[in-house]
């Protein structure tokens, strides 16, 4: 995605943080997290409150969602360079945010199979499929893993 | 400089990076391992369990 991006820093292997600065200052943090399968991780990211908590449920508008994914690309690329075995799952907080991450694999598919497989589970039979940007499926979940 | 919320973050992480990374590399994690999105994390979980994924290829090698 060579999209302007924001620079982020690597607080622990499977953790990072950003700063978005849109119409306001948003820190966001970006975490892989252990799934119950050896070798696949769950991709979260959200805005980190004062105290020290997160939620990937606000909505904060911040006008800059094209450069907020995009560092969130970059930071998938650093990690996988790290941990190029591990498959890393991500899905939406809600329906709407997985269609729109659906539209921008879609966007950037061409440039994310260089670097990517890219699966999806398919909303209506929970089958794990290859993405393909022209097929018209519904998707639940995405699965990507570096290729090697 | 720190933010208050990124203090508070910082605080809260049990395990150190060298941990994080034998985890990491291991592929097993340790179950009292915090994991920051919980309700994020049982979503993507509850997907992953119901769907047909072929098993993945491990292990990991680190940087």
């Amino acid at each position: 995605m060579q999209k302007p991006s924001y620079p982020y820093h690597q607080l622990k292997p499977t953790r990072y943080f950003f700063i978005s600065t849109g119409q306001q200052n948003i820190e966001k943090v970006v975490d892989f997290m252990p799934s119950p399968f050896i070798g696949v991780l769950n991709l979260a990211f959200g805005d980190l409150s004062e105290d020290g908590t997160i939620s990937d449920i606000v909505h904060s508008n911040n006008g800059d969602i094209l450069k907020v994914m995009a560092t969130v690309v970059n930071i998938v690329k650093h990690f996988t360079a790290c941990y190029p075995h591990y498959k890393i799952l991500f899905t939406g907080s809600t329906r709407e945010r997985t269609l729109l991450y659906a539209r921008i694999l879609k966007m950037y598919y061409h440039e994310f199979s260089e670097d990517f497989i890219i699966k999806g589970v398919i909303e209506k039979t929970e089958e794990e499929v290859l993405f393909d940007c022209q097929n018209p499926y519904l998707y639940k979940e995405f699965i990507i893993q570096k290729i090697l | 400089m720190f933010s208050k919320g990124l203090k508070k973050l910082m605080e809260k992480q049990k395990f150190s990076s060298a941990e994080i990374e034998k985890m990491l590399e291991t592929g097993i994690f340790d179950p009292s391992y915090e994991v920051l999105f919980p309700e994020a994390n049982e979503r993507a979980n509850k997907i992953l369990l119901k769907a047909k994924i072929t098993n993945p290829t491990f292990p990991g090698k680190s940087c």
